[in-house]
């Protein structure tokens, strides 16, 4: 096989949170939100990886530090063989071509006092692409790539509507031409019309592109329609990762079947319903041995101690479960077949 | 008493603004019978969260309702004083909104808040059980530990749940959900959802969920009510309204959600809502309608039946009926 | 406003419009600037010139605004006095405005101990009230023009470093500043091009109404005789000397006084407009 355009190795992220005098006086470390906790995973050139979900998993941090938004604490980012977490600021410039971000929320990704116009020859302007009237010219094509009016260029943010902010966010996003795109939850803050449309955008310019992805969301039905291959994080760590048809087929960790089973679909027959009580624990305090097993309705002793590892159970279909694909045996678990 | 336990009639709010006057909600009726759910689905600029403050009569200056009725248990509530109001609020209809954050009082308790929602006869002791009796309804682990919580020291999934024991303090013949678990993880949303449910089949309670998630309303309610653009444009039964759409926003809504089969394109509704102010004649949605024509533009278009129990404000709603649903 | 409203009206764009307030205010302001600048051509020419044949005469045409207990003219006097007032209060700000404004900038994006050390220092400014504290350093210093700047200099600068600093924690969060350095934006040109234009705004609208506080602090210590020294026609030695004639020549305390109230207005209306042009089309 190739290599991957991007591979993730036992990526941490821990952030520490604030003392107070008297702690920090009397020497007692501070307590660490564990965001991201040892996460290792690869995407090959061409391929859409879904990051599914809840809040607090920690899959919009793991964004971040693919991109050096947030420095990582351990772990590697290889981006076409280079490990990106290694380098400094001024050797990352070039990398900031290539791999581009789309955020959430479409009020507030794009400077208010800049016209859009703007905005994009300025990232043309920083990264030098082009002579000042090609730029124009891109800057124009650009709009008209993500369906927007090229002579609206002088307006500012303001003047458009959600959807249409976020088809400017992605238009800076390609205006470098970047080979990988993480878009961090994009159509969480849209209407459900306004939501399919800049999905249909999405897939349109993937394929005109030929981009990379990595789409990180809570919305499963969105993550199943666009992605190749899917994994699943809790608290951390991902839990299950396998190519999506497989996933939603045969789902194999306790959390994937109850998140899958939790999620209204229109039509389908209902899955069988799992419930899970109770809230996800902080990730302050994370639960010893597997992190799920407080809330999983299957766990045995093994999981209060041990940490299960992801192996692989089918092929291209890892878990992280002591339980799952026939280890341990609990008397009523039985992952789900289609 | 016979007849439905709500029944709205060409009910009317405008708002008037520094540009305009926005005609938030411009004709918008159904009928809720008793220990019924049904579901009031539409984007944001639909008028459904305005629909159900006008119902509870929390329309706020300078906003107003103009025109139509509001019956509830055959009493319209259209024009009632405050006080009045005050005493249907609560016992009779009560509303949950969607941010618990915003909803819950900060600087109260939870027990002080649910407190305020009982009526105030008996003793405080009784009144203190029924606090706990209602934490444990809706399924708030320990609580006599939680009584003196404040709400930003729960989850969002507790806070919502404490919502729902206020609104249930006084047995409610009618609640209106306001998107409840919009803000909320999947796993929450569904504990919330079947907790609704539950109390909802206790209590005998007719429920207005008011959602933009057709997946929820899939599997939730009895009949379903689509708004866009301040008025319903189509009304009937669950399984009718996903197996025989008969507006083309409903078709359109049911086509923009991505289907399990990703051989099955996704077709996105052109085009944007409109703005609420200065709203011409004619259907709202024409300007993104695949199906319209020129008479479509023109004059008042009328909510008209097009089946037993379904309704649609669209003059090609018999051409759709070929179109296949879901 | 229900949000439904706040949408519908959001959504729309807004045309752009002279705002009133700057057209009113800034009129008022150069008017009388070129009163200020005009002084010698429209009045008589010297603010000291005593008169004793003419004390304590009402306004009149020969005298517009009268004259003092020394005979000079009040006219004159005042429109020589906004030179220096309206000097004062231009020149007293700029140093609080820029030295405020980058403090709080900096304090803001850095935070840690940079922030920790300027934020107490503003605390420990703002404990004592901003007069006293004005009133004790000039008192040390004497006075004159320049000990007022130096004055207003060390005190004033901690309202521009709050507003700037609060500004800078919320936008450096959002994501366009997430977004530029993602696209490998220089740090220098975040915190210049991105940063410092959206968290400016407070700091300059509160500096239109902050010249007329400088005004009105020099008025002040000229009241209390601490400012600038007789015979000079500052306003705020005007208003203190005709205290004593109040009822026998109302007009030697009450024209300056007009003057303040005056310049004041035009301040304020300035600093309206300012905030209706500086806030975002479609915020």
């Amino acid at each position: 096989m190739a290599e991957p355009l991007l591979e993730v190795r036992d990526l941490v992220k821990h952030f520490a949170l604030p003392r107070t005098l008297l702690d920090a006086a009397m020497r007692r470390p501070p307590q660490k939100v564990r965001a991201v906790d040892g996460v290792s995973f690869a995407v090959q050139r061409g391929s859409t990886l879904g990051l599914v979900g809840e809040s607090g998993c920690g899959k919009s941090t793991l964004g971040r530090c693919i991109l050096r938004l947030h420095d990582s604490d351990r772990g590697e980012v290889r981006f076409n063989g280079v490990d990106l977490a290694g380098l400094d600021e001024g050797a990352l410039v070039p990398y900031r071509k290539r791999l581009q971000v789309v955020f959430q929320d479409p009020y507030s990704s794009l400077n208010p006092r800049q016209s859009i116009g703007s905005t994009l020859l300025e990232v043309l302007d920083v990264h030098g692409i082009g002579t000042p009237a090609e730029r124009r010219r891109r800057v124009a094509q650009l709009l008209t790539q993500v369906g927007l009016n090229p002579g609206d260029g002088h307006k500012h943010p303001g003047e458009f509507s959600g959807g249409q902010r976020q088809r400017i966010g992605i238009a800076r996003a390609l205006a470098v031409g970047p080979e990988l795109l993480i878009a961090d939850e994009p159509l969480s803050a849209l209407d459900v019309s306004i939501q399919a449309q800049i999905l249909q955008l999405l897939l349109n310019l993937r394929a005109s592109l030929g981009l990379t992805m990595i789409f990180i969301s809570h919305d499963l039905r969105v993550v199943r329609y666009l992605s190749d291959e899917v994994a699943v994080m809790y608290l951390g760590q991902i839990v299950e990762q396998a190519p999506t048809a497989d996933l939603f087929a045969r789902p194999q960790h306790p959390y994937t079947i109850a998140l899958l089973s939790a999620v209204p679909e229109v039509g389908e027959t209902r899955r069988e319903q799992v419930a899970i009580e109770g809230e996800p624990p902080s990730a302050v305090r994370v639960p010893q041995g597997c992190r799920f097993h407080p809330r999983c309705p299957w766990k045995v002793e093994r999981c209060r101690h041990e940490s299960p590892k992801l192996r692989e159970i089918l092929p291209g279909h890892t878990v992280a479960c002591h339980v799952a694909g026939g280890g341990e045996v609990a008397t009523e678990f039985r992952p789900v077949h289609a | 008493m016979s007849g439905p336990l709500l029944a709205v009639e060409d009910l009317r709010v405008e708002i008037p603004t520094r540009h305009g006057i926005v005609q938030a909600v411009r004709g918008v009726s159904f009928t809720v019978q008793r220990g019924e759910t049904l579901a009031l689905v539409g984007e944001s600029g639909s008028g459904k969260t305005i629909t159900c403050r006008a119902i509870v009569g929390l329309i706020h200056s300078p906003g107003h309702i103009t025109d139509g009725r509001v019956l509830f248990q055959g009493r319209d509530l259209v024009g009632l004083s405050e006080r009045e109001m005050e005493g249907i609020r609560g016992r009779g209809i009560v509303m949950a909104f969607q941010d618990p954050m915003t909803a819950l009082n900060p600087v109260l308790t939870v027990e002080a808040q649910i407190t305020e929602a009982l009526s105030q006869e008996g003793s405080a002791a009784a009144r203190r059980g029924r606090v706990l009796e209602l934490l444990r309804q809706v399924g708030i682990p320990d609580p006599v530990h939680r009584l003196g919580a404040y709400p930003q020291q729960l989850s969002g999934g507790q806070r919502q749940r404490v919502m729902l024991a206020i609104a249930l303090a006084r047995q409610p013949a009618l609640l209106l959900a306001d998107e409840p678990t919009t803000a909320l993880d999947v796993t929450i949303q569904a504990q919330i959802l079947r907790l609704i449910a539950a109390l909802q089949r206790e209590y005998g309670m007719a429920l207005i969920l008011v959602t933009h998630d057709l997946g929820i309303v899939y599997h939730m309610v009895d009949r379903v009510a689509v708004m866009y653009a301040g008025q319903v444009v189509e009304l009937a039964a669950r399984e009718e309204l996903f197996a025989r759409p008969r507006h083309p926003y409903t078709i359109g809504l049911i086509r923009s959600i991505p289907s399990a089969d990703r051989g099955r394109p996704l077709i996105p509704i052109p085009g944007t809502p409109p703005e609420l102010i200065g709203m011409g004649s004619g259907c709202p949605f024409a300007p993104r309608c695949e199906w319209a024509s020129a008479e479509c533009g023109r004059g008042e278009i009328p909510f008209a039946p097009v089946g037993e129990g379904h309704w649609s404000r669209c003059l090609k709603a018999d051409q759709l009926e070929a179109v296949a649903g879901g | 406003m229900s949000t439904l409203a706040q949408r519908a009206v959001a959504s729309l764009p807004v045309k752009p419009r002279l705002a009133s307030g700057l057209v009113i205010g800034g009129s008022m302001l150069l008017a009388l600037a070129a009163a200020a600048l005009l002084a010698p051509a429209l009045s008589s020419g010297d603010p000291n010139a005593q008169n004793f044949e003419a004390i304590l005469q009402a306004p009149s045409l020969a005298h517009p605004f009268g004259t003092d207990n020394f005979g000079r003219d009040v006219f004159t006097r005042v429109l020589y006095g906004a030179q220096i007032d309206l000097r004062i209060g231009v020149l007293a700000i700029i140093f609080p405005f820029l030295f405020g404004s980058l403090a709080g900038a900096v304090a803001g994006y850095y935070g840690g101990w940079v922030d920790a050390v300027v934020m107490r220092t503003v605390d420990v400014i703002t404990a004592v009230p901003f007069l006293v504290l004005i009133i004790a350093i000039v008192s040390f210093l004497g006075s004159g023009e320049m000990n007022i700047f130096l004055a207003i200099g060390a005190v004033g600068w901690v309202t521009y470093s709050r507003l700037v600093r609060g500004e800078v924690l919320r936008e450096k969060n959002l994501e366009y500043v997430a977004a530029v350095r993602s696209l490998g934006f220089p740090r220098r040109r975040i915190i210049l091009r991105h940063l410092l234009p959206n968290a400016v705004a407070p700091a300059i609208i509160f500096l239109a109404s902050d010249v007329i506080l400088v005004i009105l602090t020099t008025a002040t210590l000229g009241f209390l005789g601490l400012g600038i020294r007789p015979p000079a026609p500052e306003w705020g030695m005007m208003i203190s000397e005709g205290r004593e004639f109040l009822s026998s020549g109302w007009w030697v305390a009450a024209m300056p006084g007009f003057a303040c109230m005056y310049a004041g207005l035009a301040f304020i209306l300035l600093g309206d407009g300012i905030a209706d042009i500086l806030r975002v089309r479609g915020q």
